[in-house]
C-alpha cells in the first residue's frame, strides 16, 4: 500500500495538496481560528493579496455557509465544507498548468476526464473583492474556483494574485466514487458521517431554528463598532477579525430569515465598508513597515521610496494604486 | 476584398509574390461569448490596417477556440505598393525672399519632406499660390511593417470585461500566454503583452501538451488539427451537429433545436466529442421547461425529444477531447444532472403545496422597485389596469386577466424561482404551471405563463387575450413606475429595462394590430402612483412619459423599415379620437399621432406606398406652402368659413374639392382605411394648385384674407388628421 493514496481518504488528498504546493514554494498555513464563509476571508488571502509584497500560501479552510445546512440529510449540501485555498502572488505565467498538475498529484489524469475552464467572474460583495477567472469543471461538476484577483477591499490591486480554491468534499467524493458526502472516507476507516453528521444536525438546527436573532443583531452592532474603533487605532489584525465576525453574523441572520430582501443590501454594504477600512489600514501599515516580504532588491526599489521623497510627496505608487 | 488601387503592380518586379500571414494570439480559456465578436474585430482591423499599409491581399480568414484567436491572410503581397505623396508647403510669397533666395520656411519644408529644392513646384489654390513637392515613398517589405500592425490589432481588441495580469496596465479578457506570427516560413517579431511572437503554437491542453511548431503559415490549420485542435469554428460546428444528431437518432429521437446552445458549445471546446447520457424517466413528470432548463442553463446539455415532440429521458453533451475516458465523462455528467433534477423535483413538489392564491398576501413582503412599494401593491395595480385595458381591447377576457394579475407574481416566492438561480428565467412560466395545478381556469394559467412576453425583439408574443392584457398591464406599469421613481433610461443606460418594457408593449400593439391610446393608458397606469403620493410632480412625469413613448413608437416604426420623415409625418399628425358611439362623427378629440402606435404604423406605411405617385411630390410642396402661410399668419383666423365670400372661381373650386374630399373620406377615417383616404386627399392637388396660382392669399381686403386663411386651415386640418405632410422631405424641394 502506498504511503499516501489521495483516492483513499480526504485527509490523504489534503496531504497530497499540501505537499504539492509546499514543493512549489508555498507557505503551508493552517485554518483561521474564526468562522469564515470561504478561504478568501482568511487574512492570509484577504490581507496578503493587498499591496506589492509577493506571497505564496496554501491552507485548508473549513468554511461555513449556514444557509446550506440540510440537517445532514442531503448528500450534497451541508453547512460546513472544506476548501483548499492557494494564493500565488504574483500569478505565475504557468499557473493554469500548475493547477492541472496539482490534480495529477491527486491521481486525476486529465486525459481520462473532461476538464474545462468555464468563465466565471467571481465577486464577494461583502469583501469588496472581485476577479476574473473560471470555475473548473471535471466531467460536468465544478471542482474548483480559479480567480485572478483584480480588487480586494474595494482597492484595485497593484499585483495580481491567482486564487485557487479546491472544493475538497466534492473532489473527494469524485475520487472515491461516492454519491453521498456521508460516505466520504475522511481517514482510513473513518467517514465524514462519523466525524460531522452530528455537527451538521446541531448546526442546522442552530442556524435555522435556535440562533438568537436579537442577540445576533446586537453582536453585529458590537463587532461593527469594535472593528471601526480598532482600525482607527491602527490595530489591523484585531480589527479585521471583527470584520470576519460581522460577516459570519450576517450569514447567520440571513439563514435565520431575519434579514429582508431590502435590508440585505444594506447589511452587505456595512460589512464591505468595514472590509475596505481594514484593507486601507493594512496597506498603510505595510508601507510604513517598508514591505518586509519584498525581499528582491530591484522589486523593492520600485515600491519603497527613499525617505526624503515619501516625506514630501506621499504620492507613492502604492498609495496611488490603492486609490488613495 | 483588396481595396482598389492597392493591388501590387505585377509588371513592376516581375511575378508578384503571394504570401500567407498567420497571427495567433494564445490565451487562457476565453468566455465562449467573447470569441465570435473578437474574431470579427480581428478581421475588420486587419482589413483596415492592411489597406492603410498599402498591402494588397486576396482573402482574410479568422479562426478561434477558447485558447486562441487566429488571423490568416491569404495572397498577401510581399511589399507595400509605392506611393506618391503630394505635399503642400508654404505660400509662394513666404517661400522666397525679396532677393529670390529660399526662406527658412521653404528650406525647412524641403528638409522635412526629404525633397530637393529643385523639385519644388508652384501650385495655384483658391487661397493663392503655394509651393508643393511630390514625395515618393518606396514600398517597404511586408515583413517589416506587419509586426507593428499585428501588435496593435491584438492590443486593440475589446471585450465586455477585461483584466490585468502583468505588472503594467495591459488588459485583455484573460491572460495572453503566447503569440505566433509567420509570413510564410518567416517569423514576425510581434511584441505585445510582454511576449515576442515565435513559430511555436500549442496543441490541445491535455491531448497534445506542449509546443507545436508551425513550419509555414499555410499549414497552420492542418498542423493544429494534428495537435488535436480544430481551430475553424465552422468545421467544429459541423462536427458537433453531425455527432449530436447521430447520437439522438441512435436513441430514437432528435435534438431539441437550439442554435444558441450549439454556438455556446462550439466555443467551449477545441476538439469536440459528443456523448449521450440518460436520466431516470421519473423526472419526466417535471414540466418540460424545467427539464430543458436544468439541461441547458448550467450544464449546456441538449435535450432529446421523440417524433411527437415528447422529451426522452436522455441528453447529449459535448466534451473537449477525444473518446478516451468517455465512460468517466458520461458518469460524471449524469451524476451532476441527477443532482440538479433532484433539486428541481424538490422545488417543484414543495411549491405545489402552496397554491398561488395562498401566496398573494405574502407578496407584501417583497419589494418591487426601490421606493415603489411591494409586489402586493403591484398585483393590485395590475388587476385594475388589466380591467381597464380589457374594456378597450378584449372585454371578454376581463375576469381572467384580473384574476391572473393578482396571482402572476406569486411564483417569485416559489422555491423554483426564488432559490434556484438557474430557473429564474422560468418566472411566469412556472406561475402558469402552479396556477393550473391549483385548479385555476386555463385562461388564468395561460395568462400568467405569458405575461412576461415578449422579453426581447425575437421572443414570442402572448397569445391569449387575457395574456395580452396582463402583458400590456405589466409593462405599462413598469414603465410608469420607473418614471415615477426617477429610474429613467438615459443614453445607452437602461438598468431597469424600461425601454425593453416599452418595446414589448409596442411589439404587441403593432404585430397584433391592437388599437390602444398610449396617452390614456399612461394616465391610467400613473393614476395609482399619483394617488399614493400627492407630492409627485405629475405634470413633469407625464410629460417625460409622453416623450419616452413617442421615442419608442418612432424607433419601432423605423425598425420596420419606414423612413424618418414618414414616421414624423405619421407621428406629428393630429388624429381624431372618437368617443362613445363609433358611428357618430360628432364627438372627436384631436390627439398627437403617436398615441395610437398601430394607427401610426398604418398611416406611415400608406404614406410610404404613395411616395411614387405622381401627385405626391407636388402635393407635399403645396402642403408646405399652406403650412408656411398659416404659420406666418398673425391674424386671428375665424372659426368658420364664409362661403358667400368665396368670390373667385378657384376659391369655390377648392372649397368644393375640400367638401368632396371630406365627404369621400368621412366614413373612411373611423375604418382607418388610410390607403383609400390618401388618394382622396391627393385628388385635391389640382384645386390647391389652381388656388395658389389664381389668388393672393394675403389679400388687401381683410375679410377676404381671413376667409382664405380659413379655407387653407380647413384643407390643412383635413390632411393632418392622418399626416403632417410638412415633415416629408421630397426631391423637388430643393428648388423652393
Amino acid at each position: 500500500m502506498p504511503a499516501l493514496e489521495p483516492r483513499r481518504s480526504l485527509q490523504e488528498m489534503m496531504l497530497a495538496l499540501e505537499t504539492y504546493w509546499a514543493e512549489r514554494g508555498c507557505v503551508i498555513q493552517q485554518p483561521y481560528p474564526s468562522e469564515v464563509g470561504a478561504g478568501t476571508f482568511n487574512p492570509a488571502t484577504f490581507l496578503r493579496s493587498l499591496g506589492p509584497e509577493p506571497w505564496r500560501v496554501g491552507y485548508v479552510e473549513p468554511s461555513r455557509r449556514p444557509k446550506d445546512g440540510r440537517y445532514g440529510e442531503n448528500p450534497n449540501r451541508f453547512q460546513q465544507f472544506y476548501q483548499y485555498q492557494v494564493l500565488l502572488k504574483p500569478a505565475p505565467s504557468d499557473v493554469v498548468e500548475q493547477y492541472f498538475d496539482s490534480l495529477r498529484a491527486l491521481g486525476i489524469e486529465p486525459r481520462e476526464h473532461d476538464l474545462r475552464l468555464v468563465e466565471d467572474d467571481w465577486e464577494s460583495p461583502t469583501l469588496g473583492a472581485s476577479g476574473l477567472g473560471w470555475q473548473v469543471w471535471m466531467d460536468g461538476t465544478e471542482i474548483s474556483q480559479f480567480t485572478y484577483f483584480q480588487q480586494c477591499g474595494g482597492l484595485e490591486l497593484p499585483v495580481v494574485s491567482a486564487e485557487l480554491t479546491y472544493g475538497l468534499d466534492r473532489i473527494g467524493m469524485m475520487l472515491q466514487g461516492t454519491d453521498r458526502v456521508q460516505d466520504l472516507m475522511w481517514a482510513p476507516g473513518i467517514t465524514w458521517a462519523d466525524l460531522w453528521l452530528q455537527n451538521e444536525k446541531e448546526y442546522s438546527r442552530y442556524n435555522f431554528e435556535e440562533a438568537d436573532v436579537p442577540g445576533l443583531f446586537e453582536m453585529f452592532r458590537q463587532w461593527e463598532k469594535e472593528a471601526l474603533r480598532l482600525l482607527d487605532l491602527g490595530l489591523v489584525n484585531p480589527g479585521y477579525d471583527c470584520v470576519i465576525k460581522c460577516s459570519h453574523l450576517f450569514n447567520l441572520l440571513d439563514a435565520r430569515g431575519a434579514i429582508s430582501v431590502s435590508e440585505r443590501v444594506g447589511y452587505i454594504a456595512r460589512v464591505r465598508k468595514l472590509a475596505r477600512k481594514a484593507a486601507l489600514a493594512y496597506v498603510k501599515q505595510r508601507e510604513a513597515l517598508g514591505y518586509p516580504l519584498l525581499k528582491d532588491e530591484t522589486e523593492r526599489a520600485k515600491w519603497v521610496k527613499p525617505a526624503e521623497d515619501s516625506e514630501g510627496g506621499k504620492a507613492t505608487r502604492a498609495a496611488r494604486r490603492a486609490g488613495a | 476584398m483588396p481595396a482598389p488601387g492597392h493591388r501590387a503592380d505585377p509588371g513592376r518586379e516581375g511575378t508578384p509574390v503571394s504570401r500567407t500571414l498567420l497571427f495567433e494570439i494564445g490565451v487562457e480559456e476565453l468566455p465562449s461569448s467573447y470569441i465570435p465578436p473578437a474574431l470579427e474585430q480581428l478581421e475588420r482591423g486587419a482589413r483596415a490596417g492592411l489597406g492603410d499599409l498599402r498591402l494588397a491581399f486576396e482573402r482574410i480568414e479568422t479562426a478561434g477556440t477558447p485558447r486562441r484567436l487566429a488571423l490568416l491572410v491569404h495572397g498577401l503581397v510581399e511589399r507595400q505598393t509605392d506611393h506618391d505623396e503630394e505635399a503642400m508647403g508654404p505660400a509662394v510669397r513666404a517661400a522666397w525672399d525679396a532677393e529670390g533666395k529660399p526662406t527658412k520656411a521653404l528650406l525647412g519644408f524641403c528638409q522635412g519632406k526629404g525633397a530637393d529644392l529643385a523639385s519644388v513646384r508652384k501650385v495655384a489654390t483658391p487661397k493663392g499660390e503655394y509651393v508643393a513637392v511630390t514625395v515618393h515613398h518606396a514600398g517597404k517589405p511586408a515583413a517589416e511593417v506587419l509586426p507593428a500592425l499585428l501588435a496593435s490589432l491584438a492590443t486593440g481588441l475589446s471585450f465586455p470585461k477585461t483584466m490585468r495580469w502583468l505588472a503594467d496596465d495591459t488588459r485583455f479578457a484573460r491572460p495572453v500566454r503566447w503569440l505566433t506570427a509567420l509570413l510564410d516560413q518567416q517569423v514576425l517579431p510581434v511584441r505585445a503583452f510582454g511576449l515576442e511572437a515565435g513559430r511555436e503554437s500549442r496543441g490541445h491542453r491535455f491531448l497534445v501538451p506542449g509546443g507545436v511548431m508551425i513550419q509555414t503559415a499555410q499549414y497552420y490549420l492542418g498542423t493544429l488539427r494534428g495537435a488535436l485542435v480544430s481551430v475553424s469554428p465552422r468545421t467544429r460546428c459541423e462536427t458537433i451537429l453531425t455527432q449530436i444528431e447521430t447520437l439522438a437518432t441512435e436513441r430514437g429521437g432528435r435534438v431539441v433545436p437550439d442554435e444558441e446552445l450549439v454556438e455556446i458549445n462550439n466555443f467551449m471546446v477545441e476538439w469536440p466529442t459528443a456523448f449521450a447520457g440518460h436520466f431516470d424517466p421519473q423526472y419526466l413528470d417535471l414540466p418540460r421547461e424545467v427539464i430543458v432548463t436544468a439541461l441547458r442553463e448550467h450544464q449546456r446539455f441538449f435535450a432529446v425529444e421523440d417524433a411527437r415532440g415528447h422529451l426522452l429521458p436522455a441528453f447529449i453533451a459535448v466534451r473537449n477531447g477525444d473518446a478516451r475516458g468517455i465512460a468517466n465523462v458520461v458518469k460524471g455528467n449524469q451524476d451532476v444532472l441527477i443532482a440538479r433534477l433532484e433539486d428541481a423535483k424538490f422545488y417543484w413538489e414543495t411549491d405545489l403545496k402552496h397554491p398561488p392564491a395562498d401566496r398573494v398576501e405574502q407578496l407584501a413582503g417583497v419589494v418591487w422597485m426601490e421606493g415603489l412599494g411591494s409586489l402586493r401593491e403591484k398585483a393590485g395595480r395590475l388587476s385594475a389596469l388589466a380591467a381597464w385595458l380589457a374594456q378597450r381591447l378584449a372585454p371578454g377576457a376581463a375576469a381572467a386577466a384580473e384574476r391572473a394579475a393578482l396571482l402572476c407574481k406569486t411564483d417569485l416566492l416559489s422555491e423554483m424561482i426564488g432559490s434556484g438561480k438557474e430557473y429564474a428565467s422560468l418566472e411566469g412560466v412556472m406561475g402558469g404551471h402552479y396556477a393550473r395545478r391549483a385548479g385555476e381556469p386555463e385562461a388564468v394559467a395561460a395568462a400568467i405563463a405569458e405575461h412576461y412576453r415578449p422579453r426581447g425583439p425575437s421572443d414570442a408574443l402572448p397569445e391569449t387575450d387575457a395574456g395580452v392584457l396582463l402583458a400590456l398591464a405589466d409593462k405599462l406599469d413598469h414603465v410608469a413606475g420607473a418614471f415615477v421613481a426617477g429610474k429613467v433610461p438615459s443614453g445607452s443606460e437602461d438598468p431597469y429595462g424600461v425601454r425593453r418594457a416599452g418595446n414589448g408593449v409596442l411589439r404587441i400593439l403593432l404585430e397584433q394590430e391592437r388599437h390602444l391610446d398610449l396617452r390614456d393608458a399612461t394616465m391610467e397606469a400613473t393614476r395609482p402612483f399619483f394617488a399614493a403620493d400627492p407630492e409627485l410632480k405629475q405634470a413633469e412625469i407625464v410629460k417625460q412619459l409622453g416623450e419616452f413613448w413617442r421615442g419608442r413608437v418612432e424607433a419601432a416604426l423605423e425598425d420596420r423599415g419606414l423612413r424618418y420623415d414618414e414616421c414624423e409625418a405619421a407621428l406629428e399628425a393630429r388624429i381624431a379620437v372618437f368617443h362613445g358611439d363609433p358611428t357618430s362623427t360628432a364627438v372627436a378629440t384631436r390627439r398627437p399621432g403617436w398615441v395610437a402606435p398601430h394607427d401610426a404604423l398604418r398611416r406611415a406605411q400608406v404614406l410610404s406606398g404613395f411616395r411614387t405617385d405622381a401627385r405626391f411630390e407636388p402635393l407635399v410642396i403645396l402642403f408646405k406652402r399652406v403650412a408656411n402661410i398659416l404659420a406666418k399668419a398673425t391674424e386671428t383666423i375665424p372659426p368658420a368659413l364664409d362661403r358667400a365670400r368665396l368670390a373667385e372661381k378657384v376659391e369655390r373650386e377648392l372649397a368644393a374639392a375640400l367638401d368632396q374630399a371630406r365627404q369621400r373620406t368621412g366614413p373612411l377615417w373611423q375604418k382607418r382605411a388610410y390607403d383609400e383616404i390618401l388618394p382622396a386627399l391627393l385628388s385635391m392637388e389640382e384645386a390647391i394648385h389652381a388656388f395658389f396660382d389664381g389668388v393672393m392669399v394675403n389679400a388687401e381686403d381683410m375679410p377676404t384674407r381671413l376667409n382664405r386663411l380659413r379655407l387653407l386651415t380647413e384643407v390643412r386640418e383635413l390632411f393632418v388628421r392622418g399626416w403632417d405632410l410638412s415633415k416629408v422631405v421630397v426631391e423637388g424641394e430643393r428648388g423652393q
